[in-house]
């Protein structure tokens, strides 16, 4: 009973049993810590949400904690169970050992990855999207740093601080045409006043996020935000059309060419993407993605080493 | 050898029906104990729910048949299978439950006829409504069904059951649970029962008052830092529609809620604060301030100037808005204090 395994160990919603280890990634109102989950002795991570720093109300927060416990497939990140200490949310998550895409090209590949490790990440991200969009879930924020790898090669799409449910009316259609994600990832047609958010979005987002494993970092991402929004709207689309680029497949660039198209009826769904020959020879994660990892140190270290760097660069200036 | 048994043409709804009710009524006592029977059970399940989905919805390019969706609706009550939706839902498997929501509130909104016919069925077995409640007990189940029971509550009539069902009472306590998702879905379940259907909650807080204010009451007062704060903003949204007035009227007029709000006032939470200010506005601006709510505030006067002093909106377009009131209810503290007749 496969299916019916899912469920089959349930954490607690006890803060004591669950010890805090480093700091393994921040944001703006949330930290991510790898942790014990004390009863298993098991390794998790623990997102900590600072919930005052939500202005207007929780029903944003709320949603997404529905919405992370009624999905179910191996690429999403699902979260293991979330409950309240002080004025924090704590989620419970799978530790995915080697952090984010982004994180990784920051540390060890600045000019991105080669092509066999994107087009495996690419896919095992891409399979995430075609389960997120059947069952009416927009993701809203796909970007390498929302890629999450572990040791033993897996992929995972995390965070749903922003997704969104195409299924109901009301209230979330309103949230849906706020200003939320990233520019840099955002479909032209997001970044316009009056054009709704459709699943469209996110293979536009998926296609910068090609580009930004295959470069190391996003187009336009030097920009300030307002640049960037104009830049989208007016300038064509982004692609593999440099000299560098010269190392990348036909198909492959074939492939980000169809997400990056300014009209989002012609891009394709992600179930066709799926389908794209690009994709047909992916190798599997498990040795395309874990070979990135030899020789590095564990994760913990690197945030460290990171933080080292921005202090220094900070210092500089 | 299974090209044997593969069905040669399309099911008609009756006969779908018919499947989904045999492969329901599979799921016995007897079944439910054997592995292997329940997984082939459930299985048969499965591929009918599926199928039942296909017929309801369409696939994504070819749109369902209508005819079809209405004797599909008329046929699911008439056999009851509603019914056995909701008492065979703890067994079923995770993609089950989902493709059962997912059917469930498009036969909720079928209409044939006139009149939605799942509607009226759940009217008639209104049991099925507490029964979908005290799932928020069922950890591995209470969102399916959270779900679903929302889609109930867009009904009136339903949502009027519920409110006056003693299963109500139960929400004060789902909304405390310690998982988040849980007690997040319980909560979007209350809020629409108070917020979706102006009337039958009006008529609702007239007749239940003081049991409802005091349940109320252990929310704002709770240690759960998320259940203070949405509680105090749903109280406000709630307290503050039209059709309540006379409700608010009430509430601003007991000094017991007074004095829960300025303690919210003093929360350690800014968002908490604020929202405590909206609601505290109202019991000093009300124009027939009782006595003792009057004493309360002359008495405490010095200590709200502080606070309100203090208090600021943060970052936001209302800003000037607020920083009017505040201002209007600091003088209007500062006149009560002053009224000479107050001391006794």
């Amino acid at each position: 009973m496969g299916k019916l395994g899912t469920g089959q160990r349930s954490y607690s919603a006890n803060q004591n049993d669950y010890k805090l280890l480093e700091e393994v990634g921040y944001g703006a109102s949330a930290t991510v810590f790898r942790a014990i989950y004390l009863p298993f002795n098991e390794v998790v991570a623990v997102k900590c949400l600072d919930l005052d720093r939500c202005n207007s109300n929780l029903d944003d927060i709320r949603r997404e904690a529905q919405t992370m416990s009624l999905i179910d497939h191996p690429n999403v990140i699902r979260a293991f169970c979330s409950f309240v200490v002080d004025r924090n949310l704590w989620v419970v998550m799978p530790f995915m050992a080697e952090g984010s895409c982004l994180h990784l090209m920051k540390i060890a590949y600045q000019d991105g990855f080669e092509e066999s490790a994107i087009c495996s990440i690419l896919k095992e991200a891409l399979k995430a999207l075609e389960y997120l969009h059947r069952h009416g879930h927009i993701h809203r924020d796909v970007k390498a740093g929302n890629i999450l790898l572990d040791t033993n090669g897996v992929v995972k799409l995390a965070d749903f601080g922003v997704s969104a449910c195409m299924f109901d009316r009301g209230d979330r259609q309103r949230s849906r045409n706020t200003f939320v994600g990233t520019p840099c990832w955002m479909a032209p047609e997001v970044l316009q006043p009056g054009s709704g958010y459709d699943f469209k979005a996110d293979i536009w987002s998926f296609g910068i996020t090609a580009l930004e494993l295959a470069h190391g970092h996003a187009p336009f991402s030097k920009y300030p935000p307002m640049k960037v929004l104009l830049m989208t709207i007016q300038n064509a689309p982004p692609g593999l059309d440099y000299d560098r680029d010269k190392r990348f497949s036909k198909s492959f660039k074939e492939m980000v060419a169809m997400c990056l198209v300014k009209d989002q009826t012609k891009r394709p769904t992600a179930e066709k993407l799926l389908k794209h020959s690009f994709f047909k020879h992916a190798k599997p994660a498990e040795l395309s993605v874990k070979k990135l990892f030899a020789d590095l140190p564990p994760l913990w270290n690197r945030v460290k080493a990171l933080q080292v760097c921005l202090a220094r660069l900070l210092f500089l200036y | 050898m299974s090209f044997f048994f593969k069905p040669s043409r399309p099911k008609t709804p009756q006969e779908l029906v018919k499947a989904i009710k045999d492969s329901l009524m599979g799921l016995d006592t007897k079944t439910v104990v054997e592995v292997k029977a329940l997984e082939k059970a459930l299985e048969e399940v499965e591929k009918n729910f599926v199928t039942m989905k296909l017929m309801l919805s369409g696939d994504g390019e070819v749109e369902p048949n209508m005819d079809h969706v209405s004797q599909m609706t008329l046929e699911i009550c008439k056999e009851d299978v509603l019914a056995l939706f909701l008492h065979k839902l703890p067994i079923f498997g995770w993609e089950a439950r989902k493709d059962l929501v997912h059917c469930w509130s498009i036969l909720l909104k079928q209409k044939v006829g006139s009149t939605c016919c799942c509607v009226r069925y759940m009217e008639n077995h209104s049991e099925l409504l507490d029964f979908l409640v005290v799932c928020y007990d069922n950890k591995d189940i209470a969102l399916n069904c959270g779900n679903m029971l929302r889609e109930c509550i867009k009904y009136p009539t339903l949502a009027k059951y519920i409110l006056e069902s003693p299963s109500f009472e139960l929400f004060f306590k789902y909304v405390g649970l310690p998982n988040f998702d849980v007690a997040s879905d319980a909560f979007s379940t209350f809020k629409d029962l108070l917020t979706k259907h102006a009337t039958a909650v009006s008529e609702f807080l007239t007749a239940h008052y003081d049991e409802f204010f005091e349940q109320y009451e252990k929310l704002l007062t709770s240690t759960n830092y998320v259940t203070r704060r949405q509680s105090l903003k749903l109280l406000s949204e709630f307290l503050l529609e039209p059709p309540n007035s006379h409700i608010m009227k009430r509430y601003i007029a007991e000094v017991r809620h007074l004095k829960i709000i300025m303690t919210l006032m003093k929360d350690s939470s800014k968002n908490i604060q604020i929202s405590a200010f909206h609601i505290f506005k109202v019991f000093v601006a009300n124009p027939n301030k009782p006595r003792d709510i009057k004493v309360i505030l002359a008495k405490n006067h010095e200590r709200l100037l502080a606070l309100l002093y203090n208090l600021s909106a943060g970052k936001g377009a209302d800003d000037d808005q607020f920083e009017e009131e505040k201002e209007l209810i600091i003088k209007e503290i500062e006149r009560v204090s002053q009224l000479p007749n107050l001391e006794s």
